[in-house]
Parts: C-alpha cells; structure tokens; sequence
C-alpha cells in the first residue's frame, strides 16, 4: 500500500505540470477512467507489482491500456513514470490523490450528503447554497440515499460532519437518559 | 611420756627404792629431762604456735563466714519483706501492659473492621450502580427501539421537509 505522502507528492507535481497548460481536468479525467479498470481488473495491479515480470513486457501492456483509454500525451507520459519507478500498481491512490489536489488548487469541496430519502430540488438547492457560504469555497455535493436514517441530513465536509439527522437527535436524547 | 616415767621411774628403783637409790639417779633424770626440753622446746613451740595461727584463722574464717551469712539473711530477710510489693508491682505493671495490650488490640480490630465495612460499602455501592446502569441501559435501549420503529412507522414527507429545513436553518446559523 502506496503512502498517502508519496501519492500526495506524485499529485502536486503533475498539478504543477498541468495547470499551467489547462490540462488538469483531462488529466483528472483520464485518471479516473483508468483507476476505475485498475480497480476492475485488479491482475492488472498485480502484473505492474510483480518484480519478475521484465519491464519490457509491462511496457507493453501498459501502451496496450493508454491505447485503448485513448489518454493524452500528458497522461501517457505519467503513467510512463509511474512504470519506471514502480509506482504503476498504486494508480488508484495516485488518481484519487491527484483529484483533490485539483479540487484543492480550484477552491473545490466535496460534500456528502446523507438523506433518508432524496433531497427535493429546492431542498439540494438551498443546501447547496450554505455549505458554499459556510466553507467559502465551490461546493460538490455527493448525495447519497442512506436507508438506515430515519429522517434528516448529514453533510461531511472532509473530517467534519454536520449532523442534523433525526438518529443524531435520538443518540443526544439516550446519552441524556444515560447520564 | 607416761612409758618414759615409768622406765625412770624402773631405773631409779621405783617408789619404793626411791629414797635408797641415790642422787646419780636423780641427776640423770633431771640431765635427762633437760634434754629433752631442749631438743623438743623449739619443735613443740613452734607446732603449738601455728596450730594456735591456724586455729585464730579459722576462727577468723568462722567469723567472716558468720558475718557473710549473718548479712545475707538479713538480705533475704528484706527481700522477702520486699517480695509482696514487688509482687504487687509486678502485678501492677503486667496488668498495665495487659490492659494497654487490649486497648491497641481494640484499637486495631476497630480499625480493621472500619476498612472491611468501607470496602463492603464501596463494593455494594458499585454493584448497585453498575445493576442501576444496567437496568437503566435496558430501559433505554428498549425506548430507542420502541421510539425508532415509531417514527419509522410513522414519519410524513412533511416530517421529512420539515427535518431537512431545519438543518439548513441550522447551517446557516454556523458561523463561517
């Protein structure tokens, strides 16, 4: 398992190369899309990890994969790199980490929301608005359906979680009755 | 003495002989006699003077050993007039020590005892919260289970709207 700093390192500086020629969002994108057959596929990972496999053939197969995704030059070229220092197997991390450090560099956050059922539009609407004035940064919501609550929202904004589920209220009421 | 008399005595002619025997006779008794104080004198005295040392250191001894024994009766004579006060004082002070001896034993056991009852307390004291707590946890767990197949039963969409507005109210009262 890849280091979170390491995947940190390797996503600041392929922001810093592709922010300048406005390539962050292909770049994002291509990565995602191959994180995702990464995570599909996971003998892919494990032939990118395996020591004995010659680097000729992960050559091979890795030209294979930027074929078929049909990446940009810039993606192709990282994902090269990535090959040469034996960082190819942690792409998904690389991905995910290269992703926030775009949100991070475009004042992005991403927010998700929990419901017991879904947000009506102007309910996402006006939620929306206050977690943007609240965090002053543009927020991304990811809504998520969540059975399990009885009613109300949850937002979490990276390590912080508003709570205004009715289930929050119910535990407030029993460590009351406990107490 | 009496045998040598007696020989004199034969050899001067006996009491009957005596006046006729003559003066030789007599004067070589008296020669005899002479000589025999003088070769005796010394020895006779000289035994008689250390049998009468001998007898004086005895006697010296006698005395002191009277005196010796004449002071150690007298010792024990006060000793044993002694004896019923240092009986008593004995008695005295070993029921004293007897007597602190239970006070420190009482002591002790109160204390002893005093531990017991407050670690007996403590540890019904505990038993009884953690039984309460128990208890109390039961009921609630029931009561948020009764209370949440409640409002999951019966929850309205306006309940709903109703919650989620007040979370948006909520948020837009946090400050930035």
């Amino acid at each position: 398992m890849i280091s979170l700093r390491i995947a940190r390192r390797y996503a600041r500086a392929l922001a810093e190369y592709t922010f300048p020629r406005q390539e962050h969002e292909a770049v994002r994108n291509e990565l995602h899309a191959l994180a995702e057959v990464f995570r599909e596929a996971p003998l892919l990972s494990d032939v990118f990890a395996n020591p004995i496999i010659p680097r000729a053939q992960k050559e091979r197969v890795l030209q294979t994969l930027i074929e078929r995704a049909n990446v940009g030059r810039t993606t192709a070229t990282f994902l090269h790199l990535l090959l040469k220092n034996y960082r190819l197997q942690h792409l998904e991390a690389i991905a995910r980490a290269f992703a926030e450090e775009v949100d991070r560099r475009l004042g992005i956050i991403n927010v998700e929301v929990r419901a017991a059922r879904p947000l009506q539009e102007a309910e996402r609407r006006d939620l929306h608005r206050q977690l943007e004035r609240l965090t002053g940064k543009i927020v991304r919501v990811r809504e998520v359906v969540d059975e399990r609550l009885l009613g109300g929202v949850q937002a979490r904004l990276d390590s912080e979680v508003y709570d205004g589920s009715l289930d929050a209220r119910l535990q407030t009421l029993r460590r009351q009755l406990l107490l | 003495m009496d045998i040598l008399l007696l020989n004199v005595a034969t050899e001067i002619g006996g009491p009957l002989g005596l006046v006729g025997s003559g003066l030789p006779r007599v004067v070589n008794f008296l020669i005899f006699v002479a000589a025999l104080y003088y070769l005796l004198r010394k020895p006779v005295s000289e035994f008689f003077r250390q049998r009468a040392q001998a007898i004086a250191r005895e006697l010296e001894e006698a005395r002191r050993a009277r005196e010796a024994a004449a002071r150690e009766l007298e010792q024990t004579r006060a000793r044993l007039a002694r004896l019923d006060e240092e009986v008593a004082a004995i008695r005295a002070r070993a029921e004293q020590e007897a007597e602190a001896e239970y006070e420190r034993l009482w002591r002790e056991a109160q204390i002893e005892a005093e531990k017991i009852r407050a670690v007996a307390e403590r540890e019904i004291e505990m038993a009884r919260r953690a039984a309460e707590l128990e208890l109390k946890t039961f009921l609630v767990e029931r009561a948020m289970a009764r209370a949440r197949a409640l409002l999951r039963q019966q929850l309205t969409e306006e309940d709903h709207q109703r919650l989620v507005a007040q979370f948006i109210e909520g948020l837009a009262e946090v400050p930035r």
